[in-house]
């Protein structure tokens, strides 16, 4: 398989995925949704979190 | 050989049991944050995905010698702290699938075609239909977040997410030993192979996604560059 292809399956194909319905529940509360910075909670409560210049995650394979 | 084998398989099966936290993770903050449910459903089943690739890292890791191996349930975000919690979790999305996974998801197809053993082709074959999904989460996250999210951020983020996703070895100069073609009957890419594979799934797929999206990719691909220089003449 040409690696490129992954493009057309990965980042195409990704793009169609999922964009029907918020999350959150069945009824959304207004807003949700639309500012990402709406949801409740949506930070991270680990007190590890971030790391100065932000970093990766490692390729497994 | 078997050595190189096995601390692959004993590393994958940590990497696999973090990655179900992290998914785990990545499900509850898609879903509080009103992402598609649908999305959150993904990373939810990831999560699951990536503890079945773990029992078969450890059965692999195993076959080769590795002693009862430890899950890593240890959390460590990978978003810089001083990013606003919106910016934290598109960055965790990004890191953990526009990238790890879809390099993941290179490697496994190419890992694939070169595998022999019937057992060994059968799980090869399991993971990489599942990375396909978890590679996708990313990139149709940023498809439904462009519109809500100024996403330009990232473009300065790229370079030191893109160096963390290669490991410190990713580079390294190739030793006959890590560049024997028996690695693939084990599962395991040679280094060369490797490294190739990691720039081109950069270059072909990684780097134009981001391009989709308006992040500019100048300093990570400047990045790229110069290890790619530094690796052909290490001397240099």
């Amino acid at each position: 398989m040409k690696i490129r292809k992954l493009f057309k399956i990965l980042v195409l194909g990704g793009a169609t995925l999922g964009l029907g319905h918020c999350g959150g529940g069945a009824t959304p509360s207004p807003g949700v949704g639309t500012n990402p910075d709406s949801g409740v909670n949506s930070g991270n409560p680990n007190p590890d979190a971030g790391s100065p210049g932000g970093r990766g995650g490692p390729v497994g394979w | 050989v078997s050595e190189l084998a096995r601390a692959a398989w004993t590393s994958r099966f940590a990497i696999e049991t973090e990655a179900t936290t992290r998914f785990a993770e990545l499900a509850r903050r898609l879903h509080a944050s009103g992402a598609p449910a649908d999305l959150a459903d993904l990373a939810l089943r990831a999560s699951r995905d990536e503890l079945r690739h773990a029992a078969h890292c450890q059965r692999f890791a195993s076959l080769h010698g590795a002693a009862a191996l430890e899950p890593k349930t240890h959390l460590v975000e990978y978003a810089p702290g001083s990013l606003s919690p919106s910016q934290r979790l598109l960055y965790e999305v990004v890191a953990q699938c526009c990238v790890a996974e879809t390099q993941s998801t290179a490697t496994l197809v190419t890992l694939l075609s070169a595998a022999k053993g019937t057992e060994l082709k059968a799980v090869l074959q399991e993971l990489a239909r599942d990375e396909v999904q978890h590679g996708r989460l990313g990139w149709a996250y940023l498809a439904w977040i462009r519109d809500r999210q100024d996403l330009r951020f990232l473009g300065a983020l790229l370079q030191p997410m893109i160096a963390g996703s290669a490991g410190p070895d990713m580079f390294n100069p190739v030793s006959p030993e890590a560049d024997s073609q028996e690695l693939l009957v084990h599962g395991v890419l040679p280094l060369s192979t490797r490294q190739q594979l990691y720039v081109e799934t950069l270059e072909t797929v990684i780097l134009p996604g981001f391009a989709e999206f308006e992040i500019d990719t100048t300093a990570a691909r400047a990045w790229l560059q110069s290890r790619c220089q530094q690796a052909a003449h290490p001397n240099a």
